[in-house]
């Protein structure tokens, strides 16, 4: 289900299932990705979609193992639905402060819910 | 509660995830971390051509030399202007001027400066281009539309390296790097004695040729892959290709070249934005289709590039500018009524429901 939505997304996408490779596109994210998130199923399910989109160097992270996980530079930090508020305030206050530079991605539930 | 700090990139996804949205986030991400290099000028392409332009770009672009540059009209000549200025190791300024857009009598003063009370008007100093471009690059487009009287100055500059401001008696040395441009035939031009032959040599020390887009195919694809790529920085907003509109693009002869490309890619972003684009979207010159054929609002999320452009659009998360997007579709429509007018402004602008004047202040400001 996947491939099919992804046939014909970016061109560059295309070019390279096609056997266009080796050309220097880039695409995804080259550095560190980290998901948090103590929903098991969700995180993996995220980091699945993210690494199948050119990004591979993600990793997972839940409430208590998160103070880690970001100790080293990211890139991108994706905030669980399954986290509290609190919990992505206290991330989000804590790479603000460290890595001011990352980009921080809140996912929440279609009726708002999440972090 | 202590306040939560803003970060500089903040996003938001919805689960369930859609991978396109989570595709297009990605992307966004990407393009904001690079921004500084983002925008760098390439020259883009697979074919040997492209590999042969790149090749005299790193060789020539080191030297003094004077280059023009050929090809027809939108194939990418100032993309390799400034190309050859950025690896030229220059600290001066690349300064581009269009020698068939700029009226006879003010393309001297636009070149060369001019003195204070030079001419009526002329209320103060003012610096030309050349000046501009001291120890830089000038990049003289449409070389082959300036007048002849002005080729004869032009020529002096470059064989004395000196300019004369409008009015003024003072020579001032310059230390300029001319790069020319035309899609004329500059021969033929001589032969109808519309171009001095002396300047031809003068500024035809290297001769660099761009192929038009029909018989480099294979630039097609990664031309396109750049400008969505280009969209996604400038608006945030993607759209894919499906495979028999790929195929229809490959096939497409491109008489206006790469600049056609770009157009298209801009145009569907505003008609088709994060939608993916089939062969029956595209116009019928690209497509081959009968209009019959054609996706006529077939659905919620289908807009004929021929017909009634639809201006809807899902609006991002995180937002977009107004400003820009409806910039764009002006762009858009004012393009395709110029187009299906045959650039007769009157007859653009009745199309447009615009008073003429008002259509000309437009594509001033647009710079159509």
């Amino acid at each position: 289900m996947l491939s099919d939505r992804v046939v014909g997304f970016w061109p560059s996408t295309y070019i390279r299932q096609q056997g266009w490779a080796g050309m220097n596109w880039t695409s995804g994210i080259g550095g560190s990705v980290l998901v948090i998130d103590p929903d098991r199923t969700s995180a993996e399910t995220l980091s699945g979609m993210i690494e199948f989109l050119d990004t591979p160097n993600v990793t997972i992270a839940d409430d208590q193992t998160w103070p880690d996980a970001v100790s080293r530079e990211l890139e991108v930090v994706f905030l669980g639905r399954g986290l509290s508020h609190d919990s992505a305030r206290d991330i989000e206050t804590r790479l603000q402060a460290e890595q001011p530079g990352v980009a921080v991605v809140h996912v929440r539930d279609s009726d708002g819910s999440g972090s | 509660m202590a306040a939560v700090p803003d970060l500089a990139n903040k996003f938001h996804l919805k689960w369930p995830i859609d991978l396109n949205e989570l595709g297009t986030l990605l992307e966004r991400v990407r393009q904001q971390r690079t921004l500084p290099g983002a925008d760098s000028t390439r020259f883009i392409g697979l074919s040997e051509a492209s590999n042969t332009v790149r090749q005299l770009i790193d060789q020539v672009a080191p030297s003094a030399a004077t280059v023009l540059v050929t090809g027809e009209s939108g194939t990418g000549k100032e993309v390799v202007a400034r190309l050859l200025h950025e690896n030229s190791g220059r600290t001066g300024e690349f300064v581009a001027v269009n020698c068939g857009a700029i009226p006879q009598d003010l393309l001297e003063s636009e070149l060369f400066g001019h003195e204070k009370g030079a001419f009526t008007g002329a209320s103060g100093l003012r610096k030309g281009r050349f000046e501009q471009a001291h120890q830089g690059t000038l990049f003289l487009d449409e070389i082959g539309d300036m007048p002849l009287s002005m080729q004869v100055k032009l020529l002096r500059v470059l064989q004395e390296r000196v300019v004369e401001r409008v009015g003024g008696v003072r020579s001032i040395p310059v230390d300029v790097r001319v790069v020319a441009a035309t899609h004329r035939d500059l021969e033929a031009r001589i032969a109808e004695q519309a171009f001095r032959e002396d300047l031809y040599y003068r500024l035809n020390v290297v001769e660099l040729n761009i192929t038009p887009l029909r018989e480099r195919r294979e630039d097609v694809l990664p031309l396109l892959d750049e400008m969505v790529h280009r969209c996604l920085r400038k608006h945030g907003i993607g759209v894919s290709f499906a495979d028999d509109a790929i195929d229809a693009l490959r096939d497409y002869d491109w008489p206006g070249n790469v600049r056609e490309l770009a157009n298209l890619v801009e145009r569907l972003i505003v008609v088709r934005p994060h939608a993916t684009v089939r062969r029956a979207d595209l116009p019928a010159e690209i497509s081959g289709l009968d209009p019959s054929e054609m996706h006529v609002a077939e659905t919620d999320d289908t807009y004929p590039l021929g017909g009634t452009t639809a201006a809807v659009i899902d609006l991002p998360e995180d937002g977009l500018s107004l400003r820009e997007h409806i910039e764009s579709i002006e762009r858009t429509l004012i393009e395709e009524a110029l187009a299906m007018s045959d650039g007769v402004v009157s007859k653009a602008a009745k199309l447009l429901g615009l008073q003429r004047t008002t259509l000309v202040e437009k594509i001033k400001r647009l710079e159509i």
